[in-house]
């Protein structure tokens, strides 16, 4: 293949430009939620949004610039004890005020493709009924509605609201089966490619030194399967982590539908083993925990219940084939 | 371009498929677009592979390319105002381009993905604190965190989704 890597990209879009003329509805929609994705990570903007899951309802403010190629974000709850995010492209921090602790997240990620994970993106229409929805206004802009309408019970319905010219996504909601709203982002304020300095992302409180972290694990084989997930989640990663207190490995695979994310996490069955089996919720995101004989499998996701327990209760040992 | 594409389908006559691939000789560019639709079309049937190598690469270049929103709104914009005529192999670009990259990604497991440890740390002290609280509810706090690194939903809606990490929890206080 004698084609420069390069040109294979700017090659589509210029083929794109010419080519796609007026696509089908689900294509059109497929192209918007690739949009979203990009003007996510490569706009500078900053505003107050609500979080509202069930009846609860939080306000933030969220701060999102782009320095160098590489992205720096602020998140701060407005309500109640003050919590913060602080998003980098080394790490994760989380800063609770009425604890006054901060945890910190290592990453690692290299530079993803500036989209959602595409092979993810493939099993959307598959998975999900998608359409336009009309024109909407959204804290002052003008907005695409979009609609996608699972096909099954095993994930959530959603609906975004996308800005017009940048594509930034102004409002989400998580539907369940019955049309109720599981969770809502909506911005109420929002100024897109204002002036924003690398001060306005940094964290307003003290951040610990490194100390000691255990070295992160490479990705990696863990040695376990999930043999029957739900249709079209599929496995997109793969690793295994060190234990917070250093004893031991928890492993750690995440599957997609390209929507909804479930993680699986194994780890060695804790001595003062409580509360396993069973599930519970921590809002939108359900948590199903089960015991095997010497492991613990916790399998959490933002995904109807049904879909993390079946995921977690088809954990099994790779080795395990030919029983 | 749509030429180009009626040509791989077989959709054009002797005459214009001749004048064409004489036009592709000529033409570097649309040479490249010969190329590119080829590339997605093996891409889709899985006939090559895209080694880690071929991955790296591309990621190279990509992060030397400058970082431009502007002209693909542009594109996008131009796309759907000027409707044109097109041959059934181009009708699904879009998301041929992510079925194409999807292979790249497919063919190398987990390139250089996310390590990542999770602590909690005194900011006073900045000591790793040990007694923070136990295995089942921390433990869960750690791994909404971890698993919100790869959920679909923070690259739409970048940290916003790590509400999900830090809502205050009235019904069940997971956190």
């Amino acid at each position: 293949m004698r084609l420069a890597p390069a040109i294979v990209l700017s090659q589509l879009w210029v083929c794109m430009a010419a080519a796609a003329a007026d696509p089908p509805e689900p294509t059109e929609t497929l192209a918007w939620l690739q949009k979203i994705a990009a003007a996510a990570g490569q706009l500078n903007y900053s505003g107050t949004f609500v979080y509202q899951r069930g009846d609860q309802v939080e306000t933030s403010r969220i701060t999102h610039m782009v320095d160098h190629g590489s992205e720096y974000e602020k998140l701060e709850t407005l309500d109640g004890p003050k919590r913060e995010i602080i998003r980098t492209p080394n790490e994760v921090l989380t800063y609770f005020a009425d604890t006054l602790l901060v945890k910190r997240e290592k990453r690692t990620t290299r530079k993803l493709f500036p989209a959602l994970l595409p092979e993810q993106l493939s099993g959307v229409a598959e998975y999900y009924q998608l359409r336009k929805g009309g024109p909407e206004r959204i804290a002052g802009y003008d907005a695409q509605a979009l609609i996608l309408d699972p096909r099954d019970e095993y994930r959530y319905g959603h609906k975004f609201w996308v800005e017009d010219s940048t594509g930034l996504l102004l409002k989400a909601r998580m539907l369940d089966e019955k049309n109720r709203a599981v969770e809502q982002f909506a911005f109420t304020q929002l100024s897109i490619n204002g002036p924003l300095t690398r001060d306005s992302v940094k964290p307003s409180f003290n951040v610990p030194p490194d100390g000691a972290l255990p070295d992160p694990a490479a990705p990696s084989e863990t040695g376990w399967m999930v043999r029957n997930p739900p249709p079209g989640f599929k496995k997109i990663m793969e690793m295994k982590r060190p234990k917070r207190d250093g004893q031991g490995q928890i492993c750690h695979l995440v599957f997609s539908d390209g929507l909804a994310a479930v993680s699986v996490f194994i780890e060695p069955m804790p001595t003062a083993r409580k509360g396993v089996d069973g599930l519970s919720h921590q809002g939108a995101v359900n948590i199903y925990t089960r015991a095997l004989p010497e492991h613990m499998v916790t399998v959490l996701g933002e995904t109807p219940a049904v879909t993390v327990m079946q995921i977690a209760n088809s954990v099994s040992p790779k080795n395990n084939n030919n029983k | 371009m749509e030429k180009i594409s009626q040509l791989i389908d077989g959709a054009l006559g002797e005459w214009e498929a001749r004048a064409q691939i004489a036009r592709l000789e000529r033409d570097p560019e649309l040479a490249d677009c010969w190329a590119t639709y080829h590339l997605i079309g093996d891409a889709l049937r899985k006939e090559i592979e895209l080694g880690p190598e071929f991955t790296r690469k591309l990621r190279a270049k990509l992060d030397l390319e400058p970082t431009i929103i502007a002209p693909r709104l542009r594109l996008m914009q131009l796309a759907t105002r000027h409707a044109l005529p097109i041959a059934a192999g181009v009708a699904g670009v879009t998301v041929v381009a992510w079925l194409a990259l999807s292979s790249l990604q497919a063919t190398t497991p987990a390139p250089e993905v996310a390590k990542l440890d999770i602590q909690t740390v005194s900011p006073r002290t900045g000591e790793v604190d040990r007694s923070v609280p136990s295995p089942a509810n921390a433990g869960v706090a750690d791994y909404l965190v971890a698993h919100q690194e790869f959920s679909p939903s923070t690259t739409m809606h970048g940290v916003a989704s790590y509400m999900r990490t830090v809502s205050a929890d009235e019904s069940n206080g997971a956190r």
